[in-house]
């Protein structure tokens, strides 16, 4: 497994000194991925799909920066014990910000994976329409193979 | 189907589709990559087993492109039915008011119960009372209100889709005409982009109020269905009708509505066949629509489900709210009491039901005290309420199931002027009861009965029946007992053992007797000289049991024996030992039936006017103090409608006091009276059976007042019709209605009916004239006296201060009660302000969806608009790469919400 330390580079974010969760690193990666979730929002509402593709490698750095920062939380808790009242406020504060532009971005991602896939299923069932000759041919078969679906895998996580 | 299965599924079947042009085409050499482009695959002709036909990729594009108009077409009825909706939710949270507002319904519900509270903290107050009424006032026109104004909103859907009908008619003569002009102007070559523009817009107009799809013929005019194939525009011309409701009260009253048909009409307008609906007609709950989208299926989704979804909750609240306050009203009283009080539940005479448990009654005066008793010696206390025992009422139904004849009698039976009685030891009063409904003169056959008898002492009364006699109107002895009092037999083969020298004799009987050691019994005549040397007179009359054995008793006869052994008599018959007929607790006054009837024959001279029946009887009191005497009662015939009659004594001997009334005045009268409040007609004494009537309890004087205390009455409905009818499980007060707090609505024999309820829901009206009416406390025995002999007091007070009602009454806040499902709410147990809260979170929830509804929908408008608006075709390649995205994207955000949303509440927990 990776260090959190490595994300936070690959992330291009400055890790603390002595390897310890900094709240203000946190803090920080928390803020840019809000801000990328509005940005990709917003070309969601235009439906601006390749804008919102050139954002996609931004967004799973900064997920995976999160998840490192979350697995050594949970494994050493000691460490956020010492926050004082400001940071604990300010971690509130954004996490209920944070929860209302994520919730939005959700939203907005599945409509327009609803708009997609419905064009998508137009697709297919047009193609498949167009599938079936309903005629046969001088050798008494169906002008159509009998199985002509090709398999392929889809990366999810590119 | 998930979207990775989906994009497979497309994936595999576009790929397929790709290769088997790749296979069949010389022209596509590599669909499946770079080289497949819209422009190229646009141009191509593909054939399949080279006999032309097969997929052109290029036809798919264009379906794919219709697709998109018509995803648009379809996204529009779904905006403008989403936008309807969320517009009349949002009307529907105003009239609801905000949380905490003074005038909403949680608000207005709290103000009731703190009212109540206020009442039970000081019940003899006026301004408190006037307090309760006030808050009541609001609460229940705030719940009237709204449920008027949610129908008003229902009525104002209904208009609004009369509204629509016109623009409809208009967009579909415009589409007529516009397939008409495009399809000439094909014909003749001429340009038709300006009428496809024009039918576009015709088209997304129509889309906008009801669910449409399209198809296009050779000649390129459209055809209009609806989703469930109603043709709304082809080569006939369509026109939409609807007969809206005329006002409101429509609503109010269910009125069936108009179905909104679709007509062929010809060139005047003129229909030419009987239309097909739309929306069908009907009530409430009946209607059927064949529409998914467009305003006007919103309109009718509105008036016809989720307006009728709120009516119901807030029927279900009104009515639990009715019902549960008005259970404790009627269990209670006002102080001072009301003078009279009259019923709201429309009944027949003739109708019964099946009752259980005990209702009181009683008549006092203004200060809540008793009135004064009927006779003289009864002056120490005063007129006692009648504890009606609903078990003890015997009926034409059946016992136990009176009819509101018989119940009007039995209150007018203890409450009308009194007559003489009968009074020995313990026993206040010894009435004889008829069981027979009729006497016909001249054929006066036989005659049943049994006895009402009332104890005021401190002690219980053994009462016997010993015997009974019965002269006719010539005072001929004409006895004739076809059914005595139960009796014990004795064995022939040996009825008394005696021991020499003992007065202890032992009896052997056919049966086990019932009594115990200590008991009082009544043995009849032994018919013998002697019993082992004990003379008759010391064999007879009531004895003490010593001890009991099997079928045997010891008692201590009058002097010892003179001789052993066992007596044997001739037979059983004439030869009876009676155990003690009823035995009356102290302040019980009880019906003797159920311990057997008697029963005598008057045919040995059936055309006397009257019979006279005396009836010899015993008491005993816990002393062993015997009394014993005889009550005669004069039994007249040719008289109907008998049964439940009481008879007084007309005459008695021995012990038996006979006293006379010291006024004549009843002291209430129960009678049924039309809604306008004239008595019913009677007939041979009985109400006609007619409806609605409805019990009415009026004090004997204007002074008089009346108090019901509920007790264990229950009303139990029919239960011998078959499937059994479901009471109400009512007290006798709240199934009657005479003291409801609240208005009821519809009253019916089962029940009052939930629907209605809050637009009905109104406090009674004679309580908003006179606020010392609501009830606050209850009937409580009066206070004993000091001097431990003297007589007890079985008399019934009401306090001024007395509480007990009004805290019962606030405490309904705190109590939880059952809410049957309605309108989306699932049947629950709550308390009101829990279900008040749960209606209008309900409401709020469905409200704030309606808007996410709308916010979607729009967002998915928008979005197929610009997919159908960007360029002239879909761009295949790039909606597969978008599937691809928006997987990326969608994956990626629900990994920060799992991974932040945890993070955090761990970090915040920790802290």
């Amino acid at each position: 497994m990776r260090s959190l330390h490595s994300y936070q580079q690959q992330a291009g974010i400055n890790p603390s000194p002595t390897g310890d969760v900094d709240i203000y690193e946190l803090l920080t990666v928390t803020a840019r991925l809000k801000e990328l979730l509005s940005r990709e929002t917003e070309h969601l509402k235009l439906m601006q799909v390749a804008e919102l593709a050139r954002l996609q490698d931004e967004k799973q750095r900064l997920v995976k920066t999160m998840e490192a920062f979350q697995r050594l939380i949970a494994a050493r808790p000691e460490l956020v014990r010492a926050l004082d009242e400001d940071s604990r406020a300010e971690l509130a504060e954004l996490s209920y910000a944070f929860q209302r532009v994520v919730a939005e971005n959700m939203q907005r991602v599945a409509i327009a994976r609803a708009v997609n896939q419905r064009v998508v299923d137009a697709i297919m069932e047009v193609v498949s329409e167009n599938q079936h000759a309903g005629t046969y041919n001088q050798r008494g078969s169906t002008a159509m193979p009998a199985n002509l679906s090709v398999s392929f895998n889809l990366n999810q996580q590119a | 189907m998930s979207l990775s299965l989906s994009l497979t599924n497309a994936l595999s079947g576009l790929k397929t589709n790709q290769r088997s042009i790749s296979v069949l085409s010389q022209n596509i050499s590599n669909a499946n990559t770079e080289g497949y482009s819209r422009q190229i695959v646009d141009q191509s002709a593909v054939y399949v087993g080279g006999i032309g036909s097969g997929v052109r990729v290029d036809d798919v594009v264009r379906k794919v492109d219709k697709y998109l108009q018509r995803a648009v077409q379809t996204q529009g009825s779904e905006v403008a039915r989403a936008n309807v909706v969320n517009d009349y939710f949002g009307r529907l949270q105003i009239l609801l008011g905000q949380p905490g507002a003074q005038n909403s319904l949680d608000e207005q519900l709290t103000g009731f119960f703190n009212a109540l509270d206020g009442l039970s903290s000081t019940p003899d107050r006026t301004s408190a009372r006037s307090n309760v009424i006030a808050a009541a006032t609001n609460l229940a026109s705030n719940i009237s209100n709204l449920a008027y104004d949610i129908q008003d909103l229902r009525f104002e859907a209904d208009r609004q889709i009369r509204e629509t009908v016109d623009t409809i008619n208009d967009t579909l003569r415009k589409l007529n005409s516009l397939n008409t002009a495009i399809t000439t102007a094909s014909a003749l070559g001429q340009p038709v982009a300006g009428l496809l523009d024009e039918r576009d817009i015709a088209l997304r107009t129509l889309s906008g109020y009801v669910n449409i799809s399209t198809s296009f013929d050779s000649a390129g005019a459209v055809n209009v269905i609806t989703g469930d194939g109603v043709s709304l525009v082809d080569s006939t011309l369509y026109q939409v009708r609807y007969n809206p409701t005329q006002s409101v009260n429509n609503f109010l009253s269910d009125t069936s509505l108009n179905a909104l048909l679709v007509f062929s009409v010809d060139a005047s307008g003129n229909a030419t066949d009987n239309g097909r609906p739309l929306i069908s007609g009907g009530q409430t709950g009946n209607v059927v629509s064949q529409l998914t989208g467009g305003s006007v299926e919103g309109l009718r989704l509105m008036r016809d489900e989720l307006f009728p979804s709120v009516l119901d909750q807030l029927d279900q609240l009104a009515a639990n709210l009715r019902d549960a306050v008005n259970a404790l009203h009627n269990d209670g009283s006002g102080f001072p009491p009301a003078k009279e009080l009259t019923g709201t539940r429309p009944i027949s005479a003739s109708e019964s039901y099946s009752w259980t448990g005990q209702v009181q009654i009683a008549v006092l005066n203004a200060n809540g005290l008793p009135i004064p008793a009927g006779y003289a010696d009864e002056n120490y206390t005063g007129f006692r309420p009648l504890t009606l025992n609903f078990s003890e009422i015997r009926s034409d139904a059946a016992d136990g199931r009176p009819s509101m004849q018989n119940i009007v009698d039995e209150i007018n039976n203890h409450f009308g002027a009194p007559a003489a009685k009968a009074k020995i030891g313990n026993l206040n009063n010894i009435q004889l009861v008829a069981a027979n409904d009729s006497l016909p003169l001249n054929s006066a056959g036989l005659f049943s009965f049994d006895f009402d008898l009332e104890n005021i002492s401190r002690d219980a009364a053994d009462f016997f029946i010993t015997g009974v006699t019965v002269l006719d109107d010539t005072a001929t002895n004409i006895t004739s007992v076809t059914q005595g009092p139960p009796q014990l037999l004795l064995d022939p083969a040996g009825a008394y053992t005696t021991t020499f020298g003992s007065a202890d004799v032992t009896l052997n009987l056919l049966t086990p007797p019932t009594v115990q050691a200590g008991d009082w019994i009544f043995l009849g005549p032994t018919g013998l000289a002697n019993v082992g040397g004990i003379p008759p007179a010391n064999i007879t009359g009531y004895f003490q049991v010593v001890s009991t054995s099997g079928n045997s008793l010891t008692i201590t006869a009058g002097s010892a024996a003179t001789a052993p052994g066992t007596v044997t008599i001739a037979d059983a018959s004439g030869v009876f030992l009676n155990e003690p007929y009823e035995t009356v607790e102290a302040g019980q006054t009880t019906r003797t039936w159920d311990k057997g009837d008697l029963q005598v024959d008057f045919s040995a001279n059936p055309s006397s006017l009257y019979y006279d029946v005396t009836v010899t009887v015993g008491t005993i009191d816990s002393n062993g103090v015997v009394q014993t005497g005889t009550v005669t009662y004069r039994v007249r015939s040719n008289e109907t409608d008998l049964r439940n009659d009481r008879y007084n004594a007309t005459a008695t001997t021995g012990a038996v006091q006979r006293i006379l009334p010291q006024t004549t005045q009843e002291a209430m009268r129960a009678l049924l009276v039309d809604a306008d409040g004239r008595e019913i007609p009677k007939v041979n004494g009985e109400y006609i059976d007619q409806t609605p009537s409805y019990l009415k309890l009026v004090g004997g004087t204007d002074d008089y007042t009346i108090s019901i205390s509920e007790l264990s009455s229950r009303q139990q409905g029919n239960l011998t019709i078959d499937p059994p009818e479901r009471g109400t499980g009512r007290g006798f007060s709240h199934f009657f209605g005479l003291n409801d707090f609240f208005e009821v609505n519809q009253p019916s024999a089962s029940g009052d009916t939930v629907r209605g309820s809050a637009i009905n829901m109104k406090v009674a009206q004679r309580l908003i004239d006179d606020p010392n009416l609501i009830t606050t406390g209850n009937l409580v025995r009066a206070q004993q006296p000091s001097d431990s002999s003297a007589p007890p007091q079985w008399t019934f007070v009401r306090y001024s201060g007395d509480n007990t009602q009004a805290t019962k009454l606030k405490g309904i806040v705190t109590q939880n009660l059952n809410f049957e499902a309605a309108g989306g709410l699932p049947q629950i147990s709550l308390t009101l302000t829990g279900y008040t809260a749960e209606l209008l979170g309900y409401i709020a929830s469905r409200s704030a969806a309606s808007t996410d509804d709308l916010e979607n929908a729009q967002i998915l408008f928008e979005g197929f608009k610009s997919r159908a608006e960007a360029i002239s075709g879909v761009n295949l390649d790039e909606e597969l790469a978008n599937t691809v995205i928006l997987q990326n994207a969608y994956a990626a955000s629900a990994r920060v919400i799992t991974t932040v949303n945890q993070m955090f509440d761990e970090i915040l927990q920790m802290v």
